[in-house]
């Protein structure tokens, strides 16, 4: 072994016998240190390596003393390392630093090291790191796995205190929401994430949470995304330890889907239900005339000469009045399939509904003679653009829908005035009107208020769905205003085409004994 | 109305017109004297009044129930062994065999054909004998 700086330094710089003792002491003891020792000097040449450092680079201490750093490990210059070093070396300061290590045979090792400027050149003390920094990575790695797996969650994940403040969000929260960044979250108003009723439960939540009464743990929310659309939010709450402290991991499901599936399912049930319905009120319906034409033939036919001729004469009504009233039922339902296929043409041209009107109301006298049919006298009607034959149908369907629910004797009022761009027609009647719970439904296919309140009345119930139907399809709206006791008033609307001038008014109400049987 | 040699009579409790009329006068044809109410009250006077032979009861009535027709009918004493046939736009067997249970006659389900209420009569009428 070649003189090290180390007896340089003993021998010529500190001279001192206790001195000496106690540098020979910390020679040995930097020998038989763990971590690696080393002492460049200015040319670059190792002066003095310990043991450790010796076995960490593979080589004896003779290879190494009396060579270069840079025959030892070519290319060194071009590492930040070296830089370190360089610069220790010449500013005399020190530094500290980590560093990856590859050794001559190709191995590697983290390594911690402390440089320090001596009289000789540097001092580096090399700790190695290689196992703490392998348990460092593999618990980056695992903080990252986590991470992953929370940031990129099909379910919105987020960390909240109990004071409701965002620890974390992730990726599927913000998409749920349609924020770009959590801060964007975090400044919207927690009311104006919420639908109003979910916001008031929420609410709810938070005041028991506050008080310490249970909140359960699952619930549904509905929220208001960016672009105002709003989605069903199934949310779990649960505590969690994060960073030390119980928190709260509160877990959104997007259930928007799911409920749009539930209610697509409803309401075909629904459908399949008033499919159900239509079919058994229709058969009945057919049965029924088509009983009373049967019956009634058979009559004529076994009977025939015992009945006298006013008899047959009478027979034969029945079935002629059955055969309408079939008739009426399969024009209906043709009506309503076209109506809901879309496929009902419209003869639209400028009508007069002066002319129209006073006809249906001298129809529906001749129709109904018990009943007083009057139609309001108007100034002049502006023409409407429409299908005079289908609006003849919706005012005979209203007026004899007011004479079926009116006693007899009553009064049916039919007005028609000009509301801005619009024609309003409305037939007014004094009879049973309608349950107020039952107004938004009177359009509704099916919907018969005798189911209730007056048996006797027959019909398939499908006649103010028509209605409805061939008013919208001019364009206009169709609704009702009732009292019950005291009579319902059908309103129309038909758009204006041109104004034109309406020639006016009529009134007309005929009493006539009445000729109808009823128990 | 019944000019027929047979004075059997018989009761239609029915609140449809078309119904009662064209039964009434088919019965009326095949002889018998017939009689018509449109509800219950009606029709439970004229049971107590006229004792007919037989009743045709529908079992939906305004003012009340068919059943408490059919009830009352066969829970009077004297008027129990009124053979009543029943008849109900329902074709539903249990509401057939609650009927039968309670004393009716027969059941029918409406529409009536001629060919069956004739038979029907016919043979509840002639049992009774």
């Amino acid at each position: 072994m070649s003189k090290t700086g180390i007896d340089n330094i003993l021998e010529h710089k500190q001279p001192d016998e206790q001195l000496i003792v106690s540098d020979e002491h910390y020679r040995r003891t930097l020998d038989n240190m763990m971590e690696d020792c080393q002492i460049i000097g200015y040319d670059w040449h190792y002066v003095y390596v310990n043991d450790a450092a010796a076995n960490h680079a593979r080589r004896t201490k003779e290879e190494l003393l009396g060579h270069t750093i840079m025959e030892m490990y070519p290319g060194i210059e071009e590492t930040a390392m070296f830089a370190k070093l360089r610069h220790c070396m010449e500013k005399r300061i020190p530094h500290r630093m980590e560093n990856l290590f590859t050794f001559p045979d190709g191995s590697q090792g983290w390594f911690e090291l402390s440089i320090q400027p001596v009289p000789e050149g540097i001092f580096i003390l090399s700790i190695d790191i290689t196992e703490r920094k392998r348990a460092e990575e593999l618990l980056r790695v695992a903080e990252q796995n986590f991470r992953n797996s929370l940031d990129s969650s099909p379910l919105g994940i987020r960390i909240v205190t109990t004071e409701g403040k965002v620890l974390y969000a992730n990726q599927a929260i913000l998409d749920i929401y349609g924020y770009s960044s959590i801060e964007e979250l975090k400044a919207m108003p927690t009311k104006q994430r919420y639908t109003p009723e979910s916001y008031a439960e929420h609410q709810e939540r938070e005041k028991r949470r506050k008080l310490g009464k249970p909140v359960p743990s699952n619930y549904e929310i509905s929220i208001v995304s960016k672009d105002g659309k709003i989605r069903h939010l199934g949310v779990f709450r649960k505590e969690v330890i994060w960073d030390g402290k119980i928190q709260f991991q509160v877990i959104y499901y997007d259930m928007t889907e799911q409920k749009h599936l539930e209610q697509i399912m409803f309401e075909y049930e629904e459908l399949d239900r008033l499919k159900g319905d239509l079919l058994s009120t229709v058969s009945h319906e057919l049965r029924t005339p088509l009983a009373t034409i049967k019956g009634y033939s058979t009559m004529l036919l076994d009977y025939d000469r015992r009945l006298r001729r006013d008899e047959k004469r009478e027979h034969l009504s029945s079935i002629d009045r059955a055969t309408d009233r079939l008739t009426e039922l399969v024009d209906h339902l043709l009506d309503m399939s076209r109506l809901e296929a879309g496929l009902l043409k419209l003869e639209k041209r400028p009508t007069n509904l002066s002319n129209l009107l006073q006809e249906a109301v001298n129809d529906a006298q001749l129709r109904a003679p018990s009943h007083k049919i009057v139609l309001n006298p108007s100034k002049r009607l502006p023409r409407v653009n429409g299908d005079a034959r289908r609006i003849q149908q919706v005012m005979d369907n209203i007026i004899d829908n007011a004479i079926k629910y009116s006693k007899e004797g009553t009064e049916v009022v039919v007005s028609a005035q000009r509301v801005r761009h619009e024609l309003l027609i409305s037939v007014a009647d004094q009879g049973i009107g309608i349950p107020a719970e039952d107004l938004e439904m009177v359009f509704d296919r099916m919907y018969r208020i005798e189911q209730r309140l007056t048996p006797q009345v027959g019909g398939i119930g499908l006649g103010l769905a028509i209605c409805k139907g061939l008013v919208e399809a001019h364009g206009g709206h169709i609704w009702v205003e009732s009292k019950l006791g005291k009579g319902s008033t059908f309103y129309f609307t038909l758009p204006i085409k041109t104004p034109a001038e309406g020639q006016g008014h009529g009134k007309k109400a005929q009493d006539k004994d009445g000729s109808y049987h009823r128990g | 109305m019944a000019k027929k040699r047979k004075t059997k009579t018989v009761l239609i409790i029915e609140d449809e017109a078309d119904i009662r009329d064209f039964a009434c006068r088919l019965l009326e044809l095949e002889g018998y004297r017939v009689l018509q109410a449109a509800d219950v009250d009606t029709g439970m006077r004229l049971v107590r009044q006229v004792r007919p032979s037989l009743v045709l009861l529908d079992l939906r009535l305004p003012g009340g129930d068919g059943w408490t027709v059919l009830e009352q009918i066969k829970s009077e004493a004297g008027l129990s062994a009124i053979p009543i046939i029943v008849f109900t736009a329902s074709a539903r067997e249990s509401q057939r065999e609650r009927a039968l249970s309670m004393g009716a006659a027969d059941y029918l389900v409406k529409p009536l054909s001629a060919a069956s209420l004739k038979e029907a009569v016919a043979q509840v009428l002639s049992q009774k004998r």
